[in-house]
């Protein structure tokens, strides 16, 4: 028998080590806790009532041993129980303890006054036997069975059925030490015991370390999902829902809810288990809890919504059916782009502080993970527009009759569309990525030097090539980042060409037709002025001089209209001119008509006035078109000044007068073919409405520039910019 | 003095032929090209007026079936001319002058009688004459020899080359030339010179496209250099 109390014994020991290693790991992990401080106090009484139950069988003094672990270890699961039950305040607490403590040294006074004796023995066959006064019976008694009491009562407060029954075990095995002596002689009250502090142990192990290490895998788990969530390059919607439902889950609410920062206001994008409809739902910005979250861009937790929200609801219905809420902002680049919300009913628990703090740690990576998806939708959009605007410039290029050739600055053919390779004669596939050089014959091909000029000058280039009896306006502009090259795009203006030959030909044919009458009507009315001289009365001179008049009209207005017509019909031949010289000649021949209508004349032209790339017969014309028309509105009294200076690679011819103005509205216009101003000044004054439409067409053919500066009543400025010629005239 | 106008316009015919009879020139017209020929041989006209765009036959060939026989001067009158190119074949043709519809009566009287002179030229104003083995001049006579061989020049084409060996080693400049050559009121008809160097060049050159005679001064005018 005596080998089966050994046996128990050691097995309590082994229980006791491993719920003293249960301690240590709960000491290590909070120490601060009171409960394990009771618990660790248990423990400590539970293992001097062992060792003194050990002892106490060669020892007999050890039974002190016994009685101070016993009577601990009682005091300690009150404790325990207590604190665990909460039914003491912390003030309480100590009242209770400061009370069992008298009662311990009012127990230990009587017994040393009185002499109380614990009955002790040991049997015959070594087994230990021992009584407890009945005055510390009954004080073990009710402190044990307030314990129980305690316990039973509180189970939901405790929490934990393991924790309940470990207390519930240790008071009984604590009774049954005290009330059977049977189950003390053979220590299984020891091993009883102890089971139930390994068991407390245990429970607590599982409650405060386990369960959150086991939450906290659950929380990583939640962090990841999101995490993944973020790095999914997946449509916006799903991110959102997928980030609501991950929330919702984690912390065991009814609901959640995402708003997104639109320009002035928050709109409901993403829900979980909160009716769909309500999705579109606006806050203005600042207004609702979430506005206010998303002002503050701090957390915040609400414990119940439905009392305290004084606000405007976040939602339908949110007043009627809201409890805890916790809203958290979601941040990216310091810059709030919504508000995720976690909804219990009113029904349901509340959140705590721990919930809080979870959702702060989930709420910048939502937001990571809500931006980047908006940020890919965004590139999907854009990506799927570029898409379709390369479809459909493709559509067009493919579809148009213009031949289209693009290359890139090596010269080789980036693209050329059906027309294009029609024209070649090449197979479209064929010619992608081809040599220019070796794919185009060479006299289609631009002259280098004017397309390099020109280019410099308008990015674009513009030349005739015929290919295939057609001829084509080619129309070269540069491409530039993120494709460097060319792209010429052909215009078959064969059609125009013979419209404009035809045009020419029937205006030289008028012109012709019209001149030969001309010329017999005034060589006839020579005629009729000589005869008729010493017979014509006063009206009849001046119907001759109207005549005359008219005549010499005519005479201009075909004379301009074949001039256009041969400014217009090609190249004339180039050469470089001594634009000075030109110039001073132009104010010499118009000196004597000036003076003659007192206008005072002043030329004013620079010295090494820069030569000029031109046909001087037209050029001449230009300016001396320019000088009758200053001479033909400038009224007698006034000035003409005809100016020339150097610019940085062009040279400015000025023409300006003192005349009647040109009035702003139809101050482009006078460039214009037969366009004359009219108004009561210039009535008297015979003009074809040709001269100016001259100038520009001849300086556009010498890649000039005209244009003019007029007030009326003040006068007008005629400008012509030529460009310069670098090298000057060889005499 | 005879004066044949070719023109098929009648309106044209009747009133420069009025005008130039007032002038007193005797006149005779023809209403197309091959009429025209026929009344030159016929009529033995001492200046002929060409219309261009005349029926039967152009006036530019009618122009050089004249040229072919004979040197009387010709005055082109065409109302189609817009570029320098037409005038340039006009007198490439063998013409003296090229007018241009609608022309004054003053002016063209002056024109006329400034061909008239030219051709009436006296030879006697210089009596120098030029021989490097090559080419010849004999200005009295009005003989040029290329080679040993007669060669055809107009009055016009001889007066210019007579004006040019005067000057022998100076350049005479274009305006110079034309007044000397022309009179007075061409000196603004620049494409003379030009047309008419090029047919001299044709003629007395033995390399028209290099030549060693009559040399161009760029924008300048013509040097005559004497090879001997």
């Amino acid at each position: 028998m005596a080998s089966f109390v050994i046996v128990a014994l050691f097995l309590s020991g082994l229980l006791l080590i491993l719920s003293s290693s249960s301690v240590l790991l709960l000491l290590w992990n909070n120490a601060r806790q009171d409960v394990y401080l009771y618990f660790s106090f248990q423990i400590v009484t539970v293992i001097v009532w062992l060792f003194g139950s050990s002892f106490a069988r060669t020892f007999e003094q050890a039974f002190w041993m016994i009685e101070l672990g016993f009577g601990g270890a009682a005091i300690a699961t009150y404790l325990l129980a207590a604190r665990l039950s909460e039914i003491y305040s912390a003030s309480t607490r100590a009242t209770v303890f400061v009370a069992i403590f008298f009662i311990i040294m009012f127990r230990l006074i009587i017994s040393s006054l009185f002499g109380v004796q614990n009955n002790f023995q040991l049997t015959e066959s070594g087994l230990l036997n021992y009584q407890f006064s009945t005055i510390d019976t009954y004080l073990y008694l009710v402190i044990i069975l307030a314990t129980l009491w305690i316990t039973r009562q509180n189970i939901r407060k405790i929490n934990s059925n393991i924790l309940a029954n470990g207390l519930t075990f240790f008071a009984i095995g604590q009774l049954s030490a005290l009330l059977l002596s049977q189950l003390r002689v053979f220590a299984v009250s020891e091993i009883i015991t102890a089971f139930s502090a390994f068991l407390i142990g245990y429970a607590f192990l599982q409650r405060d370390i386990m369960t959150p290490l086991l939450g906290r895998t659950r929380q990583l788990e939640v962090m990841r999902d999101v995490g993944l969530a973020m790095t999914s390059e997946v449509p916006q919607g799903d991110v959102l829902n997928n980030i609501a439902k991950q929330a919702a889950e984690l912390f065991e609410a009814d609901g959640s809810a995402i708003y997104l920062k639109r320009s002035n206001e928050l709109v409901l994008e993403a829900v979980d288990t909160i009716p769909k409809a309500f999705l579109g739902y606006s806050l203005p910005l600042g207004e609702g809890f979430a506005g206010m979250v998303a002002e503050i861009g701090q957390s915040r937790l609400i414990p119940n919504y439905r009392r305290e929200w004084k606000g405007i609801p976040d939602m339908p219905l949110a007043l009627d059916s809201f409890g805890a809420v916790i809203g958290v902002p979601l941040i990216f680049r310091e810059e709030v782009v919504g508000v995720l919300l976690v909804i219990n009913g009113w029904t349901n628990e509340p959140f705590s502080d721990d919930d809080m703090q979870l959702m702060s740690l989930i709420a910048p990576q939502a937001a990571v993970a809500i931006s980047n998806s908006f940020l890919f939708e965004q590139e999907r959009a854009l990506k799927d527009e570029v898409t379709s605007a390369k479809q459909q410039l493709e559509a067009f290029l493919t579809s148009t009759e213009n031949p289209v050739i693009a290359i890139d600055r090596n010269l080789s053919i980036l693209f050329a569309n059906p027309a294009a390779a029609g024209l070649l004669g090449v197979p479209q596939a064929e010619l992608q990525n081809k040599p220019l050089l070796t794919t185009i014959q060479p006299q289609l091909l631009p002259n280098p030097r004017q397309l390099l000029r020109d280019i410099h000058r308008s990015n674009s280039h513009v030349y005739e090539v015929e290919i295939k009896e057609q001829f084509y306006l080619c129309h070269i502009a540069r491409l530039v980042a993120p494709i460097e090259g060319w792209v010429a795009v052909l215009n078959n203006v064969t059609r125009l060409k013979e419209i404009d030959r035809l045009k020419s030909q029937m205006v030289r044919m008028t012109s012709h037709d019209l001149k030969n009458p001309l010329f017999s009507i005034m060589t006839y009315m020579e005629l009729l002025e000589e005869d008729g001289a010493p017979v014509f009365d006063k009206d009849m001179t001046h119907y001759v001089q109207a005549i005359w008049k008219q005549l010499t009209r005519m005479e201009r207005i075909i004379k301009g209209i074949l001039d256009l017509e041969k400014v217009q019909s090609g190249a004339p031949p180039m050469s470089p001119t001594d634009l000075r010289k030109l110039l001073e000649s132009c104010a010499h021949s118009i000196e004597d008509q000036a003076h003659s209508r007192r206008i005072a004349f002043e030329a004013d032209i620079e010295d090494g006035l820069h030569d000029v790339l031109a046909d001087a017969s037209q050029l001449e014309q230009v300016v001396s078109n320019l000088l009758d028309n200053a001479l033909k509105y400038t009224p007698a009294g006034g000035s003409i000044w005809l100016r020339a200076h150097n610019l940085e690679d062009a040279v400015i011819v000025e023409v300006e007068d003192t005349g009647h103005g040109i009035p702003r509205e139809v101050q482009n216009q006078v460039f214009d073919r037969f366009f004359r101003v009219k108004s009561t000044q210039t009535e008297t004054v015979g003009g074809s409405g040709i001269g100016l439409s001259l100038v520009k067409a001849i300086i556009d053919h010498h890649k000039g520039r005209v244009w003019l500066k007029s007030e009326i009543g003040v006068g007008t400025s005629f400008y012509v910019t030529l460009p310069a010629l670098r090298e000057p005239v060889k005499i | 003095m005879k004066i044949l106008i070719v023109d098929d316009e009648e309106a044209i015919r009747d009133s420069l032929g009025r005008r130039l009879s007032r002038e007193g020139y005797e006149v005779v017209t023809a209403a197309n090209g091959l009429d025209g020929l026929r009344n030159f041989h016929s009529e033995h006209p001492d200046l002929v007026i060409l219309d261009i765009v005349i029926p039967e036959m152009d006036g530019l060939t009618v122009c050089q079936r004249i040229r072919e026989v004979s040197d009387t001067p010709i005055i082109m009158l065409s109302a189609q001319a817009i570029e320098e190119d037409d005038i340039v074949e006009g007198l490439n043709a063998g013409a003296d002058e090229y007018l241009m519809k609608p022309v004054r009566g003053n002016e063209f009287v002056a024109r006329i009688n400034a061909v008239m002179r030219r051709a009436s030229m006296s030879a006697s104003d210089s009596t120098t004459t030029y021989d490097d083995g090559y080419l010849s001049i004999d200005f009295q006579r009005r003989h040029v020899h290329v080679n040993n061989e007669r060669v055809h020049l107009t009055p016009t084409e001889f007066k210019l080359l007579m004006v040019l060996v005067d000057n022998a080693g100076k350049v005479v400049p274009q305006r110079d030339l034309l007044e000397q050559v022309w009179g007075q009121e061409y000196v603004e008809d620049i494409y003379y010179p030009r047309v008419y160097i090029s047919q001299l060049r044709r003629k007395i050159e033995p390399d028209q496209a290099n030549p060693t005679y009559i040399q161009t001064e760029h924008r300048v005018g013509y040097r005559f250099e004497k090879q001997i």
